[in-house]
């Protein structure tokens, strides 16, 4: 399942991104990236854990996102 | 649960995608949002900065932190050879509200994105979902003239002052319709309160509205129940959005959402 | 689309009347249609809104109202276009208005910032939020603070502490003589009052070791401020006149407040440069401040403001400067100089009670006072994260006298005193980082000289100094001076969390006394020798290692220093042949812990065992006749005092609701191996002497200060109480007696913006005193005083105040209340920004006070001439 959601996220993602009239010079090296890793984070409020996602921006996106939701 | 989400609504997404449009804005309104997240807790009150971007004919409404935020990822979008190190991530603004709300002039519904860990929600509202009622009760708020306006919205039953003097029908949150800006607006058991702080002219390109990820075309009532079931779930949830939390924290997260139990809208 | 802008909803009482629907396009310059434009109905121009409408996409929009009115007003307004309106009649129409642009600015949004806020170990009190029309200054503002405390001689208290630095902008231009920006940097250039939590001056130190004080920092409006204030004035009678001008200048990297002022109006300025700077912590400081060996008999002063009745004629400049020479380096020059001219008039009644008798005792006082000080300082300052530096030199000099005439009944007294004194002080701290440890050098060295004398006609203790003959003139000179050297190095390490700094130091302090009493009568000089002369010297050298754990974890922080310390004291008198030496080892450790309980509860405790010696002034072996009826020697051997201190404190702060309170109790117990003795001659006259005997004392001190914001009333409350019990031991007539004290006193406060033409300001407080001599009971003194001011804004630029004060003790004979009234009105030319000030002061012309007070063995009241009824005008400019 979980292989299920991420291949359609992706999907999801290029197609958001030809859709855009506003596509980044960058964008190639994003899309390169499938390799999914996992880094070792610790949040703000000392919860450890991993954050996983198929570019640098998307492991940072996804940590600042559960930093939000668990540490207020 | 959200693979389901995911199946159903396979074919209404991403096709649909508003081209990304770009805002010409020139006023920013800056609302100090105090709110309670534990209705039960009444000395534990938190504030956020809300702004409200306009120009003539729209205006985006947005957390003054999700706004850093999305502007800091930007740039490392663009810049992606910037080394980033994970301990960065404490030093991001951080927003508790990630709702950001369209409104156009020309238009009789708002459109509403906001999220879920990292996916991402659209849904319209009808502007006549709220309907006011004016009072001629006045007092002088941050020395512009107000006058009252009551509303029953999302549960509650809200107080505004709006003023004329700024002649913008418009306001924080998901509120407008009246003849002057909104300048302040809480609900009966002030546990959400919007005052207006500040007011700046910008001159800000806004382009980055609409997320492109994992963006869902839905409606409001879709996006409760997503709501309901992330909360429901909590640690299976940020597990799936590829999140995995030592194990040890999980029970003290699970605590954390059960005290979450006041949102902004009840039903 | 139309239908989306209908939700126009008519708010009338009553409904049937007239229903009329109003409907019509907004449109631009060039015809194009505006949506989102507002429709407003109102009854006239000022009305509130009856009826509105948004227009739609379409430009279109749709009012539906209901109202018995015949004539309405209409309005429609567009962002960025002029305002279109006008008088139309309620009834059916169609309007189709066109709109012009318009450059006109939207309306300032003008936000009353909220009144506290917290950033972390960071209080920002907003000082728009707590002043006033009256408020003038910052320090008016900063006593309506609540957690803050101003008091009366200026000093500033955050939660019962006296803060630790006074910042304007970061900078520290004043170190410990804040008063003179408190009293002169005006509150509208004052953006923010912040209070630094645990603030920890030193760079470097910031993650080694927390600091459990307060310090403020004044962040102005502005980058840069060039400001000031002058005041002239005068008035009668007598002739009065103040004089008063302060320009200040706050930039970067510069900051001066330079000031001069005069007056005869009772305005103590020596206030200004009173020096509130805390000692670092745990450590021995040499004491520069003044020391007077003799002194004339002096009246008590009265415990309310100065202007009611200080008899002045003073003088002072000062002129203060920093510069940021680079990056964390600063310069500051720091000069005043003061002469005062000050005349005391009142009597002193005194009931000495001894355990056979009492002896009653009456002295009319007529004493003038003459002041005439230059004090200075230069301090180069280096403070950044990875070095630290701190040179201080100082010198001050005071060219004092005094003199006193005493009218017992019986006989007239005269009395003349001249007190120099002349410090000079040199004090360098110095900390830099070797590996991984931070070494410490700290030095203090200096001078300081006393030669006073004091002359008394007629002769005193006639059987004791002149063969019970009378004499014409007795003159006491004493001639000390000292000298001292500490200095200390150390460092400081972290160790697994422990930061640990061991220190080695030595002190040396070296003084001498030269003492005569010379005998004047019309035929002969004689300078008396024997017991009555000093020739004495006094070497104190102190050997310590000390070392202070600093642990923090959390919301714990805990410190413990184990001093060891080697004292010697080598005290010789030459010509007494008199010589005592003395050696102890002490161990003197102090523990200190904190916890933070929650966001708004602290609480702490400390406890420290401490040894004290005594100096000269405790041990001379000749007679010093100190003043005329006291003829005083310690020959005995050197003060050894051992005391514990236990100490115990709850703080609560919610900013949130702006609460702030603290309850604090400590415990004292001291050993001591001397007792004094007072023998009470049959003319008042006490000898004083020491007698070797282990003796306690013992004291219990509870606290508790309470203070509230309340928002809605714009009224600052502050409660609080304290409670004192303590006991010692005291020989008096040769009888051993034990002396017991209890204070209870309350106090209460109120600062009150209630309305826009009122706001009062109260405090009042409440004591009440008993003493026990033995099994004797005295009687229990209750004092109480309230303080009431009244101002009346008439207008925005006027204001009227009326000023009272009570006074009430219970066991004066008459004068048991005391009543003062002031009143005041205040004009403010706008254009010019000069403030015209009229006041009465003691309209009622109460011409003296009487207050009473009782020490271990005597009941004092003494009266104090006031001064009387007075008018002022003055003009004060603000620029």
């Amino acid at each position: 399942m979980k292989l299920l959601k991420n291949s359609f996220l992706g999907t999801v993602f290029l197609l958001a991104i030809s859709s855009t009239s506003f596509a980044l010079t960058s964008n190639e090296n994003q899309v390169e990236a499938v390799k999914r890793t996992y880094v070792p984070t610790t949040l703000s409020c000392g919860i450890n854990g991993y954050s996983c996602g198929d570019t640098t921006q998307e492991i940072i996106e996804n940590a600042i996102a559960i930093d939000e939701m668990v540490c207020p | 649960m959200i693979q389901k989400f995911i199946l159903v609504f396979v074919l209404i997404i991403s096709i649909n995608i508003e081209a990304q449009t770009k805002y010409e804005l020139n006023h920013k309104f800056t609302y100090l949002l105090t709110y309670q997240s534990d209705s039960t807790i009444t000395y534990n009150k938190q504030s956020e900065e809300m702004y409200l971007l306009t120009n003539e004919n729209v205006s985006i409404f947005q957390s003054k932190n999700g706004y850093l935020k999305d502007s800091l990822l930007l740039a490392i979008e663009n810049d992606p050879t910037d080394e980033l190190s994970m301990a960065d991530i404490s030093r991001f603004p951080k927003t508790q509200f990630h709702s950001k709300i369209l409104k156009k002039n020309s238009k009789d519904s708002i459109i509403v994105y906001d999220k879920i860990i990292t996916d991402n929600f659209k849904y319209l509202e009808d502007k006549g979902n709220i309907k006011w009622k004016i009072t001629s009760d006045t007092q002088t708020i941050n020395g512009l003239k107000c006058q009252k306006a009551t509303t029953s919205y999302g549960g509650r039953d809200y107080e505004a002052w709006f003023s004329n003097e700024i002649p913008i029908s418009d306001g924080p949150y998901k509120f407008s319709g009246l003849p002057g800006l909104i300048i302040k607006i809480s609900d009966s058991k002030n546990h959400y309160v919007f005052e207006l702080i500040a007011k700046s002219k910008i001159d800000l390109t806004y382009s980055k509205l609409e997320p492109k990820k994992n963006l869902f075309f839905t409606t409001k009532a879709v996006f409760f129940d997503k709501r309901e079931d992330f909360k429901n779930n909590v640690i299976e949830r940020i597990a799936q959005s590829g999140f995995i939390i030592d194990d040890k924290y999980k029970a003290k997260v699970r605590q954390k959402f059960r005290k979450r139990n006041n949102p902004i809208e009840l039903e | 689309m139309s239908k989306v802008c209908l939700y126009a909803l008519a708010l009338v009482a009553f409904s049937g009347y007239a229903q009329s629907h109003l409907t019509g396009k907004v449109l631009d310059e060039n015809d194009q249609v505006l949506s989102g434009a507002t429709v407003m109905v109102s009854k006239d121009s000022t009305g509130t809104i009856l009826a509105y409408s948004i227009s739609s996409g379409s430009g279109e929009f749709k009012v539906q109202l209901d109202s018995e009115l015949d004539s309405l007003f209409l309005k429609v307004s567009y962002i960025s276009y002029t305002t279109w309106q006008q008088h139309i009649q309620n009834k059916d129409q169609q309007l189709d208005i066109q709109l012009s642009p318009s450059s006109e600015e939207l309306k300032e949004v003008l936000v009353k910032s909220k009144e506290i806020e917290q950033r972390g170990d960071t209080l920002n009190y907003s000082v728009s939020a707590f002043s006033d029309q009256k408020d003038r200054v910052i320090a008016d503002v900063l006593k309506k603070m609540p957690g803050i405390e101003v008091m009366p001689g200026g000093q500033i208290k955050y939660q019962g502490e006296p803060i630790e630095k006074y910042y304007i902008e970061g900078l520290d231009l004043l170190e410990g003589r804040y008063n003179l920006a408190n009293n002169n940097i005006a509150a509208k250039d004052v953006s923010q009052v912040q209070i630094l939590e645990n603030h920890q001056p030193i760079k470097m130190l910031d993650s080694l070791e927390f600091s459990e004080r307060a310090s403020l920092n004044i962040k102005l409006k502005k980058e840069v401020t060039v400001s000031g204030n002058a005041e002239l004035g005068s008035g009668f009678s007598p002739l009065l006149w103040k004089a008063k001008i302060t320009p200040m200048l706050f930039t970067k990297k510069n900051q001066a407040i330079v000031t001069y002022q005069a007056n005869n109006t009772g305005s103590d300025v020596s206030r200004e440069i009173r020096d509130f700077s805390i000692a670092d912590f745990g450590r021995e400081e040499f004491n520069t401040s003044k020391t007077d060996w003799l002194s004339i008999r002096q009246l008590a002063e009265p415990p309310f403001s100065q202007e009611r009745w200080l008899d002045n004629n003073v003088h002072l400049g000062s002129a203060n400067y920093l510069i940021r020479l680079k990056k964390d380096v600063d310069l500051k020059t720091n000069i005043s100089y003061l002469n005062d001219a000050q005349q005391q008039i009142g009597n002193t009644q005194t009931r000495f009670f001894t355990p056979t008798d009492t002896i009653d005792l009456t002295e009319n006082t007529n004493n003038d006072l003459f002041r005439s000080t230059l004090q200075s300082k230069f301090i180069l300052e280096r403070n950044t994260s990875d070095n630290y530096l701190k040179n201080e030199l100082e010198i001050n000099g005071f060219w004092d006298s005094q003199r006193g005439a005493i009218n017992t009944g019986n006989t007239q007294v005269q009395q003349q005193l001249s007190n120099p004194f002349s410090v000079i002080r040199n004090k360098l701290r110095f900390l830099q980082p070797v590996g991984k440890q931070v070494v410490t050098f700290r030095s203090n060295t200096g001078y300081t000289e006393a030669n006073q004398s004091l002359n008394v006609s007629p002769g005193q203790f006639e059987a004791s100094l002149n063969d019970g003959e009378a004499y014409q003139e007795l003159q006491q000179t004493v001639e000390t001076n000292t000298f001292f050297s500490d200095n200390t190095a150390g460092f400081t390490k972290r160790i697994q969390g422990v930061t640990v700094s061991p220190e080695l130091g030595v002190s040396v302090k070296n003084q001498s006394l030269g003492s005569q009493i010379t005998i004047i009568d019309t035929d002969r000089t004689e300078t008396l020798g024997g017991d009555f002369q000093n020739n004495l010297d006094f070497l104190s050298t102190h050997f310590y290692a000390t070392s202070k754990f600093v642990y923090k974890k959390g919301d714990w922080n805990v410190r413990l220093t184990t001093p060891i310390n080697l004292r010697s004291f080598d005290i010789q008198d030459t010509s007494l042949q008199e010589n005592q030496n003395l050696s102890r080892v002490t161990f003197e450790p102090n523990l200190y812990v904190r916890n933070k309980i929650s966001a708004f509860w602290e609480t702490s405790i400390s406890a420290n065992l401490s040894n004290d010696f005594g100096d000269m002034q405790q041990l001379y072996f000749g007679f010093i006749f100190n003043n005329y009826r006291n003829l005083q020697r310690y020959n005995s051997p050197l003060p050894e005092n051992f005391s514990q201190n236990y100490f115990w404190r709850l703080r609560f702060r919610n900013p949130l609701k702006s609460i702030f309170a603290n309850l604090s109790y400590s415990f004292n117990q001291t050993k001591r191996n001397l007792l004094y003795s007072n023998q009470i001659g049959l003319n008042a006259a006490t000898i004083f002497e020491a007698i070797e005997q282990d003796n306690f004392s013992n004291s219990h001190r509870i606290k508790v200060k309470t203070s509230k914001y309340f928002r809605e009333l714009k009224t600052t409350l502050s409660l609080g109480s304290n409670f004192t019990i303590s006991n010692r031991e005291q020989i008096l007539n040769g009888n051993l007696a034990d002396v017991e004290n209890q204070n209870l006193g309350f106090d209460l406060g109120l600062e009150s913006d209630v309305t826009d033409w009122l706001s009062i300001s109260y405090s009042g407080n409440y004591s009440v005193l008993q003493t026990r001599f033995e099994a004797r009971n005295f009687d229990k003194i209750q004092t109480q005083q309230h303080q009431l001011d009244l101002f009346f804004y008439v207008a925005d630029n006027q204001y009227f105040s009326v000023n009272s004060e009570y006074y009430y003790n219970n066991i004066s004979e008459d004068n048991q209340n005391n009543y003062f009234l002031n009143f005041n009105y205040q004009y403010t030319f706008e254009e010019v920004g000069i403030d015209l000030n009229a006041s009465w002061n003691n309209a009622l012309n109460t011409d003296e006070f009487v207050r009473v007070s009782n020490t271990d063995f005597s009941y004092v009241q003494s009266t104090y001439r006031l001064r009387p009824s007075q008018f002022l005008l003055s003009l004060k400019f603000l620029f």
